[in-house]
């Protein structure tokens, strides 16, 4: 059936570092450890303390996020314009 | 408040400013900025509950499609924040990509390839009880390939005839042919096509993300759907948190009720903090408090208390419902500050 190879297809590209598109998925983006320090530190919290996300969530494929890792989400509020939110990467 | 502790984005918005205006943006900042301390979860709670007495209790609502009823009203509201799997009536909106956006022809081939199309839709299944037969007439050639695969006894004109010696048997086989899906994505049970601002639209009733993505010629970027499961599952948890929010204000604007949005991004963020979309209540945000007094004060007293009990749980008071409980000052407003004393040594009299 075309539609099996398709899925097919679409895992290929994902694999390469194709990223996902949707108008409901916001940025994500990996930040680098000088960056996740300075965050902590600027929040006075440990990485227990900081939204979750999921190792196995469909818009971290092909960012080369690892357990551990903080993802700073671009996101388009509807009160505040661009609004930033983090999210510590966690066992899926 | 000075212009040194504004948010980055505030900042810029600030820095754009004139002069005269810049003093007003700062006190008109300080204004819309929560106290430390506000106990904003409860004002959320009180600002969605409010409205939620006065919407009307079942309302159908049609979505620019006449033959889709879509739920709207205060059982939808229910769905969305009890973090329902599958909702009531699933509804998809697809759009198609750009060069086809504008051909009908393409959009109802497409909405032909989206929609289930069962083996029984298109042949006639009867059991035979006396000579143990089950015969299938059909004309379309798809279904033909299948049944070829059951019975070799192709007859004239598409009839195909199956026999075996239990009835249950053919029971068995009929129910299987019925099931068999010939063409479409699982799940979609009727596609219609509107037109929507200069573009054709399809509406589907019934929803599988997952599947309308791997079609060709969707608009990967707009096709949405309203069950937030296959969100979740599909595009991952922020699109789910995006979805709540859309979805929770579809429903309070529709019956015209004011209610401002960051209440609704808190409930969000709250049900999307772990990873995963949790309810609000006993199974999901309330049950995973972490004190043990203020699960047991919510629902299932007993349950949290034995289990506490048998795990020596530790209870170390930080949040408000314990310290009701025990009858403390609660960490909220005021409460939340904690006074520390440095105590000076008195000086010696001169005496």
């Amino acid at each position: 059936m075309v539609f099996k190879e398709q899925n097919e297809y679409n895992k290929l590209l994902l694999s390469l570092g194709y990223k996902l598109e949707n108008m409901l998925v916001p940025k994500h983006e990996v930040l680098n450890d000088k960056d996740a320090e300075r965050l902590l530190g600027f929040y006075n919290v440990t990485r227990d303390g900081l939204p979750k996300i999921k190792e196995d969530d469909p818009a971290l494929k092909g960012l080369g996020a690892r357990m551990g890792s903080i993802i700073k989400i671009t996101r388009k509020s509807p009160s505040v314009g661009i609004a930033f939110y983090y999210r510590v990467v966690i066992e899926g | 408040m000075k212009s040194e502790e504004l948010p980055g984005t505030i900042r810029e918005m600030y820095e754009k400013q004139d002069k005269k205006e810049k003093k007003r943006f700062l006190e008109n900042y300080k204004k819309a900025v929560v106290t430390p301390g506000e106990a904003v979860g409860t004002i959320a709670a009180q600002s969605i509950g409010e409205p939620g007495t006065q919407m009307t209790l079942r309302t159908f609502h049609y979505a620019g499609v006449a033959e889709l009823s879509v739920p709207l009203g205060l059982p939808r509201l229910i769905e969305i924040i009890d973090a329902k799997r599958a909702p009531k009536n699933a509804i998809m909106t697809i759009f198609l990509e750009k060069k086809y956006s504008k051909d009908e022809g393409y959009a109802n081939k497409l909405a032909k390839k989206l929609q289930e199309r069962f083996l029984c839709d298109v042949c006639k299944i009867d059991i035979d009880v006396k000579k143990r037969e089950l015969c299938v007439e059909t004309e379309d050639d798809e279904a033909k390939k299948i049944l070829q695969k059951f019975t070799e006894s192709e007859g004239e004109d598409g009839r195909f005839v199956i026999t075996e010696e239990l009835l249950s048997d053919l029971k068995k086989i009929k129910n299987k042919l019925e099931k068999k899906r010939l063409e479409g994505i699982k799940g979609i049970k009727r596609v219609f096509v509107r037109e929507l601002n200069d573009e054709y639209v399809l509406y589907a009733e019934g929803s599988n993300l997952k599947g309308v993505l791997n079609m060709d010629g969707v608009d990967k970027n707009r096709a949405t759907t309203n069950d937030i499961f296959q969100i979740y599952e599909t595009v991952g948890i922020e699109a789910a948190r995006n979805a709540i929010i859309t979805e929770a204000m579809k429903v309070l604007d529709e019956q015209n009720l004011d209610v401002d949005i960051r209440h609704i991004m808190l409930v969000a963020d709250q049900m999307t903090v772990t990873g995963t979309v949790q309810a609000v209540g006993r199974t999901g945000i309330s049950g995973a408090k972490e004190s043990v007094l203020a699960r047991a004060a919510f629902e299932e007293t007993e349950k949290h208390i034995l289990n506490a009990a048998i795990y020596g749980e530790v209870d170390t008071l930080g949040g408000v419902a314990e310290n009701i409980i025990i009858g403390q000052p609660i960490p909220v407003g005021t409460g939340t500050v904690e006074l520390a004393i440095k105590p000076i040594k008195a000086k010696k009299s001169k005496k």
